[in-house]
């Protein structure tokens, strides 16, 4: 059988207040290890036999701030006042979005800033019918995409397999699912003026550019 | 190797030493023959607690031995395998342990929010991506190069879980039609659920040993014959997810260790890495050298254990089940099976040269091994 | 950016058995067949023999202090009462515990002590409320 460490309300009374406070802080009043109920009852082990399984459940939270860094920073900043940035190698002659400072084909660093239209054409894309937490099903799918920039795919020197171009994943609306294709143009949607944070989501989304 | 299941009732360090005592009893030596220990898991968030290599340091018999941790994200099982052979090889050690293991399990109520922290903070975590985005974004631009339907590609769900209903450890052996795979649900389309590998718990061991120490513990060895380790940039918006360059570069230098030149011709089993249904045959393609071959190759059945490339006859990542970094391992253990003649019912006649391969993080890692009999 | 992870685990092959001993009252070691050695916590394997364990007894709840320290700082981030937290090992026994020593008992490494169990268990470590002085 499977037994699950459940701190009930008269357990944690007898317990000081620090240890009370903490377990109740890692919510372990919660309802778990259902899933864990008849595992017993299959084949698990060839070493050895558990009779009575003890289940705990812990919580851990992490909480982050991240920073862009000098050529996101460069590139968010773009993002508010309705502008595409990237950076161009000297070398290659790539155009780099996301913006970095330094190319990784020439391992030499990057200084020179160019902007971009925003026109894109689909390099791949995707109908996510479920959400951020895949147990949550979309009634309607979200358009994922691929998008890279007009005039930027380049290959590489040696292959003709590797190509480069300038590219970001972003939501494509504005367009019924069935009709997305693989080298279809977009253009991107700017959020209002005073909507824009300096975030990814300052381009609302992309859209179909018509022909 | 242990049982790969959706949940094991032990704990870590004990199925790491489950995995390792077989492997010891198999190969007739003791904890204290083994002279370093190279092990392998995904990250510590999966577990739940910080720096979890150090569990396996006890059950591995790695006690006060050298001992190391290798992490290439998901290919991390074949990259074990590299870095046992470089023990090996650069003549420091004779018997090295490699082992792999993974608990999925811990995460509650599922590994899903784990997976999602991939994705880079600035640009892509605030579009609330989850992890199968990048697969059916890879998945279609796949298809869409090569002019490929669901019905292909739903084969190898069909074809591995079928090889794995011989596999006495594997989790998903099952029979199933081209049609279940297409009327499971659509999670993110292209991928449905049934192209997708379970998440599991399970461990693997393999003893490498040098040349001489190897003709003493067994009369069939299985030899090391080339490796080979690959990353693409981290810039993933950038590259062309329609074939995977790096396992072809990877698989490149694995070949020219082997002197292997038409791998098509002269690899008698291959073990490609297969979470999802397509990864099978875009990883297929690199090993190949051919974008679009192994499509090709699976509609003519060639695929098959009894074709005349087998391609995942362990049952694969779908079949037997995906604990990440155990699941490759388990690959490159398939390849000791299949070589040394003890696959049993899983047995392809005439195997002498195999070929395994892992694949991770954000679509950019190859790894490959090249074993012969 | 927040990640919340929560987390299920199983005690595994040889803490549950530890874990079902606390929850009866009572501490349970484990026992390689071979070479006798007995381990609180119990462990599913020998350390020594390298050989699967399948035998488990229990042992006197009597214990010895290997160390100890006194801490004020609590996993909330606050300061509080203070703890005086010991690490012991079971007579006869390999391993060991971390635990609390009771506010009236003077710590001091060598010294014997034993567990002082709640009166309602569930199978935690806290069913253990602390350790005290053994005579
Ligand atoms: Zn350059
Ligand atoms: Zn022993």
């Amino acid at each position: 059988m499977t037994s699950r460490i459940i701190y009930t309300h008269d357990y944690l009374q007898q317990l000081p207040q620090a240890f009370r406070q903490h377990l109740l802080k890692n919510g372990l009043n919660k309802e778990y290890g259902k899933d864990w109920e008849d595992i017993l009852n299959k084949e698990y082990s060839e070493t050895w036999r558990v009779e009575n399984l003890v289940l705990s459940h812990w919580k851990i939270l992490c909480r982050y701030a991240h920073t862009p860094g000098e050529a996101l920073a460069e590139f968010l900043v773009g993002l508010r006042e309705g502008r595409l940035l990237g950076t161009r190698c000297s070398g290659c002659g790539r155009v780099l979005i996301p913006p970095r400072l330094f190319c990784e084909w020439c391992l030499r660093e990057v200084s020179d800033w160019v902007e971009h239209s925003g026109e894109a054409f689909v390099s791949t894309y995707s109908l996510a019918y479920i959400g951020t937490d895949p147990g949550v099903r979309l009634a309607e799918p979200n358009i994922v995409a691929v998008l890279w920039f007009k005039d930027t795919v380049k290959e590489t020197p040696s292959s003709k397999t590797v190509l480069h171009a300038a590219g970001l994943m972003h939501m494509i609306r504005e367009c019924r699912p069935e009709d997305v294709r693989i080298g279809m143009r977009v253009k991107p949607v700017w959020r209002p003026v005073e909507q824009r944070r300096g975030s990814i989501l300052d381009i609302s989304h992309f859209k179909p550019a018509g022909e | 190797m242990t049982y790969f299941r959706s949940m094991l009732p032990m704990t870590s360090e004990e199925m790491v030493f489950e995995a390792v005592r077989k492997c010891l009893d198999d190969a007739g030596l003791d904890a204290g023959d083994v002279d370093a220990v190279v092990c392998g898991s995904a990250p510590d968030a999966f577990d739940g607690y910080h720096h979890k290599g150090l569990v396996a340091v006890e059950p591995s018999g790695a006690f006060a031995k050298p001992f190391s941790r290798v992490f290439v994200g998901g290919g991390t099982g074949v990259g074990v395998t590299i870095s046992g052979w470089w023990h090996i090889a650069s003549g420091l050690f004779d018997k090295v342990l490699v082992v792999a293991w993974e608990k999925m399990s811990h995460p509650y109520p599922h590994a899903q929010p784990l997976f999602r922290s991939i994705f880079e903070p600035i640009l892509e975590q605030p579009l609330g991506p989850n992890l199968i985005w990048i697969f059916a974004l890879e998945m279609r631009r796949y298809m869409e190069r090569h002019r490929l339907d669901k019905e292909l590609i739903a084969r190898v769900a069909v074809k591995n879980k079928a090889n794995a209903m011989d596999h006495p450890y594997a989790q998903l052996g099952a029979k199933i039609t081209v049609d279940d795979v297409l009327k499971s649900p659509v999670l993110v389309w292209p991928v449905h659920r049934l192209d997708i590998s379970p998440t599991s718990d399970g461990a693997v061991a393999l003893l490498f040993a040098s040349e001489h120490e190897a003709k003493k513990i067994t009369d069939t060895p299985v030899w090391v014959d080339g490796v080979g380790a690959c990353l693409d940039s981290q810039y993933w918006t950038n590259r062309d997810l329609s074939y995977p360059y790096y396992v072809y570069l990877a698989a490149q230098q694995a070949y020219k260790m082997a002197g292997i030149t038409n791998p098509l011709k002269e690899i008698d089993v291959f073990e490609p890495y297969d979470p999802f249904t397509y990864k099978e045959l875009h990883h297929l393609d690199a090993l190949l050298g051919k974008p679009g071959l192994a499509p090709q190759l699976l509609k003519e059945g060639q695929l098959e254990r009894d074709g005349d490339h087998p391609t995942s006859p362990s049952g694969g990542l779908l079949g037997v089940g995906n604990p990440i970094a155990a699941a490759g391992l388990m690959k490159v253990a398939e390849l000791y099976w299949q070589l040394s003649g003890r696959a049993g019912k899983r047995q392809v006649p005439n195997a002498y040269v195999g070929v395994a391969q892992a694949w991770g993080d954000l679509m950019q890692v190859g790894q490959v091994v090249v074993c012969r009999a | 950016m927040d990640i919340e992870s929560q987390y299920e685990y199983p005690a595994g092959v040889a803490l549950s058995k530890f874990l079902e001993g606390l929850r009866n009252g009572k501490i349970i070691a484990s026992r390689c067949e071979k070479c006798f050695s007995k381990h609180v916590p119990p462990r599913a394997y020998c350390l020594d023999c390298f050989k699967p364990i399948n035998e488990y007894i229990e042992v006197d709840p009597v214990a010895e202090v290997q160390t100890y320290t006194r801490s004020r700082l609590l996993a909330v981030g606050e300061t509080g009462e203070e703890i005086v937290w010991v690490f012991v090992r079971f007579v006869d026994t390999l391993g060991g515990l971390l635990h609390m020593l009771d506010t009236a008992t003077t710590p001091r490494i060598g010294l014997k002590v034993k567990p002082v169990f709640r009166e309602k268990r569930v199978g935690s470590i806290h069913d253990i409320k602390c350790f005290t002085a053994a005579d």
